[in-house]
């Protein structure tokens, strides 16, 4: 992307959109260390739709409770501060760019559950490596196409041509971004997280994600939502914007130390979880 | 004994399989040519999956290299275990899909595990069933 193109691009990143004011609160709740789960419930509950989300995902095979968990406190209490605070953050990413064309409007559930199915892909991956963040590795697998829908919302014209190259000449989306736009959706998600102030570790697995070995200190989670893609699209879970699925990148696969014969248990995972989850969180 | 139509087509098959030093075997492949040790006895039969122990073992014989096929395909669950086929829209759309992976093994084990729990997938499911 020429330089003036891409500083009017970051011009228009500003005027994106900011996170709901609940969301806002809740992380600050989360973070200091004097709040109790009642606390955070009294702010949830404000909210009636994130009240029932949050209550249909803990009710979900997400977390496979036993008992029903009706109470926003005993959600709270059973995953955790942490957990809380993620899953509203991404339950409301995706409300925040409504579209009024009804293509965009199909485009845009397409790859909500695409990246719905990287998420579940990363965190079972996760679960087969004994990773400790599961709940990250979910919330990193649900966010790491935002600039898809930055491209969508704000450059729709461009980013209709960027979908044309691809079914014109079968390429993948980021090679026909680059020639169009001059730019991945992997910098201009960068440039949305940044906006967000969302953390170091879920910037550098969104610049990355395509490219894990280079997300330094971060390389394993980036090589897990990575492969989580790769496994997404071959399972056909969502659109990602083209029908093509790119080559694993071997280092990335070499850092992870996973076995070939885990990827039958990963992709039954994400199939069983995918139709379960997905109703909980759209 | 084979045709040569069939010598050819084996000792294509068997080019294509990668030769690895015994040090860079990982247990999980799948053996693509039987071991044997010096006296000629089988340790290994072809399509078995490599484990740990196995490993030991050809150690122990000084087994330096061996031809192996990576993935799953041998002993996972799969027709063996009674799966059905995946019909053939879906594995012509998963293949499409992989077009650019080319001979990578690993694209390829995980086109085959794709293909694999995507039949047991359809087996499940309702008539009429579809994913948009």
């Amino acid at each position: 992307m020429a330089a003036a193109d891409l500083k009017r691009l970051i011009a228009r990143v500003e005027d994106l959109p900011t996170l709901p004011r609940t969301v806002l609160r809740i992380t600050e709740r989360v973070n200091d260390p004097r709040a109790s789960a009642r606390d955070l419930s009294r702010i949830i509950t404000d909210d009636q739709v994130l009240t029932a989300r949050l209550l249909k995902l803990v009710n979900s095979s997400f977390y496979g409770f036993p008992q029903r968990v009706s109470t926003v406190t005993g959600a709270i209490v059973l995953v955790g501060f942490d957990a809380i605070r993620n899953l509203l953050l991404t339950t409301s990413v995706f409300d925040l760019f409504p579209s009024r064309r009804p293509k965009g409007r199909r485009h845009l559930e397409s790859l909500w559950d695409h990246s719905l199915g990287c998420a579940i892909g990363a965190k079972a991956i996760g679960g087969v490596l004994r990773h400790e963040k599961l709940e990250e590795l979910f919330v990193a697998g649900l966010l790491h196409d935002i600039g898809k829908i930055v491209e969508m919302t704000f450059l729709p014209d461009a980013f209709a041509s960027v979908l044309d190259r691809v079914a014109r000449h079968r390429v993948l989306i980021s090679a026909a971004e680059a020639e169009i736009l001059g730019c991945t959706h992997a910098e201009i998600g960068r440039l949305l997280a940044q906006r967000w102030n969302l953390p170091a570790k879920l910037i550098t697995i969104i610049e990355h994600h395509h490219a894990p070995a280079a997300a330094g200190a971060w390389a394993v989670e980036a090589s897990i939502v990575h492969l989580a893609d790769i496994l997404a699209r071959a399972l056909s879970l969502g659109y990602g914007g083209d029908d093509k699925v790119p080559t694993l990148d071997r280092s990335g696969w070499e850092l992870l130390k996973l076995k070939t014969s885990s990827l039958d248990a990963i992709m039954a995972t994400m199939l069983d979880e995918f139709d379960d989850i997905g109703s909980s969180l759209r | 004994m084979l045709s040569s139509d069939g010598e050819d087509a084996l000792s294509s098959a068997l080019r294509s399989m990668p030769t690895v030093n015994l040090s860079d075997v990982k247990p999980g492949m799948i053996l693509a040519e039987a071991v044997r040790n010096h006296q000629d006895q089988l340790l290994l039969e072809a399509g078995r999956r490599i484990t740990e122990k196995s490993i030991r073992i050809f150690k122990s014989w000084g087994i330096r290299r061996l031809t192996v096929k990576y993935g799953p395909e041998i002993d996972a669950p799969g027709e063996e275990a009674g799966l059905p086929r995946l019909p053939a829209d879906i594995d012509v759309g998963l293949k499409e899909r992989f077009s650019d992976a080319g001979a990578d093994p690993l694209m390829d084990a995980i086109l085959q595990a794709a293909s694999r729990q995507l039949a047991a997938r359809r087996a499940k499911q309702k008539p009429g069933y579809g994913r948009r």
